[in-house]
């Protein structure tokens, strides 16, 4: 075989022997700008052009936002000794899984790793399959790093706080101090003076977001407040606590 | 008859070029990226501790083999050729299986995967196989078949595993190394009509295959069920935006995206780095080819040439395809992104073919010997 001369325009010592080669050595490298073009292409349509309709698609699907309800205001006589007031408890939810054996076998982990926290017995934390039950009512606050550290272990096993209004043992006008109700975990007054005074009661509820995993579970590092709680005001109504009655001032 | 080579002069132990200190920092850089996709985990310092082993053991292949020139590959490759395809075939028996495929030797923790170390071994093999029939280039059974042979030799042991994505690899690495060295595109478009069937067999077996290629084909209808890996490919780079949104801070890539410390790095760092800080990751990968194509057209013999070739192509072509499936242009492939996904034999693999590109790019004729013939 005859050889053929090299190439002049080429710089360097050595240069390829084969024109042919040379040229398809050329080709090649514009085959890879071609491809990179296009990857570049597909990129900035991902990254930006479509990236608001995905953005949105992503939040429908795993975002969630809710309310922190407010501690409700206090219920004050003339003299300001407390006639009805909220205290905030946190208590211990589990999303039962649907499948009874599976839920028997995950209790079992959840009483053994709660320690001397009392929970509600087998049966009825078994009870309500594929529901939302409570495990513990009141978690005290010194068990509470350490059963949140299992709430994020352990799916489905979570931490929420709820209110209770208290009313004084020797308030004896109790309809004239009303009533409340718990809607969507906030304290709203349905009679008497709590339903009159709601407004300064209530308080401004706390907005959040927080993203969620496949499972539906929260990802605690996505928690964001997006508004903070405002407590309610302290009224003082016209009445005075004395000995055993609340009497009219 | 192809030139003589001889060593340029340089100490073996100053040999880390440019090439190869853009590969180390691109390889530390991957660490990063790793480690803020594991670092949710339970160990988070597993996977990024033993990537960072690894690079410590792939720059010292890297130096070695870029200390080496034609001569030594040369000698050393009918041995290399006996080690590597034995130990594609022992896997099959002796090693364990991941994610269905049995690729893998295990010694006490350590995991070593013979089709990633086959792949430069293999481009040498098609190149030398090349060289011999280089005078029979437009024939079928003298210039094109040896090469095919050389093809099947090594990808059917990976198919039998099965690893469609490395039989990918080898297959895009043989029709373009093949066809920059002279051979002709009639042959391969003939012998791709043939493998068809072969194909067809293949995927009809093995029902993942099927059910990647119908995710690919109607993302939107099946986004939850075997399109869901490509829809989260889709939301991890629409989460990353123009500029990212910093490393660590990556939260959807981290818990929606499968594998973003290995097949989805790309999508995964996207959330990190965005747009921006992406494009001269591709821009490095054509600059790579641009750097090799320059090296080959250099380089003192056909053998050399086609090697340098190769191998480049090898690793552009594996980085281009990873790439493709991150964005929803190929169906996914289970294929990494070559110094930057989790996987110490693929590290190794590119360094050690890194450092022979350099080192064959160093070999230059004897004096008074002939020019490569055309």
């Amino acid at each position: 075989m005859s050889s053929s001369p090299p190439p002049s325009t080429w710089p360097g010592n050595e240069r390829a022997g084969n024109s042919a080669e040379f040229r398809r050595i050329i080709l090649l490298l514009f085959l890879f700008v071609l491809w990179a073009v296009v990857i570049v292409a597909r990129l900035a349509q991902s990254m930006i052009l479509r990236r608001p309709l995905t953005l949105a698609a992503m939040v429908r699907e795993s975002v969630q936002e809710g309310v922190t309800p407010a501690l409700r205001g206090r219920l004050l006589d003339r003299d300001g000794r407390p006639l009805a007031w909220s205290t905030r408890h946190v208590a211990l939810v589990w999303e039962v899984p649907p499948d009874a054996a599976v839920a028997a076998a995950r209790f079992e982990e959840i009483r053994r790793r709660c320690g001397v926290l009392a929970l509600v017995p087998a049966t009825e934390a078994l009870g309500g399959l594929g529901r939302l039950v409570t495990l513990a009512r009141d978690v005290p606050p010194e068990d509470m790093p350490r059963v949140d550290t299992l709430c994020r272990a352990l799916p489905g096993l979570r931490l929420e706080s709820y209110f209770v209004r208290h009313v004084h043992p020797q308030t004896t006008r109790r309809v004239a101090l009303g009533t409340v109700m718990l809607i969507d975990g906030i304290e709203v007054g349905v009679s008497g003076a709590e339903k009159s005074h709601d407004s300064l009661l209530r308080g401004r509820s706390g907005a959040y977001r927080v993203m969620r995993d496949p499972s539906g579970e929260w990802i605690p590092e996505s928690w964001q407040q997006l508004r903070a709680t405002q407590p309610g005001h302290d009224v003082h109504l016209p009445v005075r606590l004395t000995g055993n009655s609340v009497d009219p001032s | 008859m192809t030139a003589a080579s001889r060593p340029s002069g340089v100490p073996t132990w100053l040999m880390l070029t440019p090439a190869g200190g853009v590969c180390l920092v691109l390889s530390l850089w991957g660490c990063v990226a790793i480690y803020t996709a594991t670092v949710h985990m339970p160990m988070p310092t597993w996977f990024a501790g033993r990537q960072l082993a690894w690079i410590g053991i792939g720059t010292v292949a890297l130096l070695l083999a870029s200390g080496h020139d034609e001569g030594f590959y040369r000698a050393a490759l009918p041995w290399a050729v006996v080690a590597t395809h034995a130990a594609l075939w022992l896997v099959l028996v002796y090693g364990i299986r991941i994610n269905g495929m049995r690729g893998w030797f295990a010694w006490n923790g350590l995991f070593m995967q013979p089709s990633e170390l086959a792949k430069p071994v293999f481009v040498l093999s098609l190149v030398a196989v090349m060289e011999r029939t280089r005078a029979w280039r437009g024939e079928w059974l003298r210039g094109y078949a040896p090469a095919l042979g050389v093809l099947l030799l090594w990808t059917v042991p990976v198919a039998l595993q099965p690893d469609f994505g490395g039989v990918l690899i080898y297959a895009v690495t043989f029709a373009l190394t093949y066809w920059c060295l002279g051979g002709r595109l009639a042959h391969l478009a003939l012998s791709g009509l043939g493998a068809l069937p072969v194909a067809v067999l293949y995927v009809s077996r093995h029902p993942y295959l099927i059910r990647r290629l119908l995710g690919f084909l109607h993302q939107d209808a099946l986004a939850q069920s075997d399109g869901w890996h490509l829809l989260q490919f889709q939301r991890s780079l629409a989460a990353g935006g123009w500029f990212g949104r910093a490393w660590g801070q990556d939260l959807w890539s981290r818990t929606y995206l499968p594998l973003g410390y290995n097949d989805s790095i790309f999508a995964s760092t996207a959330e990190a780095v965005g747009f921006i800080g992406l494009l001269p990751l591709i821009l490095l990968v054509v600059a790579w080819v641009c750097y090799a194509c320059f090296r080959a057209v250099s380089a003192g013999s056909v053998f050399s040439r086609g090697a340098i070739i190769g191998l480049a192509v090898m690793l552009a072509a594996q980085a281009f395809i990873h790439f493709s499936v991150n964005l929803g242009l190929m169906p996914t492939t289970g294929i990494t992104l070559p110094l930057i996904s989790y996987g110490g034999s693929s590290l190794l693999a590119t360094m050690l073919a890194v450092g022979m590109v350099e080192g064959l790019s160093r070999s230059r004729p004897a004096v008074g010997g002939p020019l490569p013939a055309g």
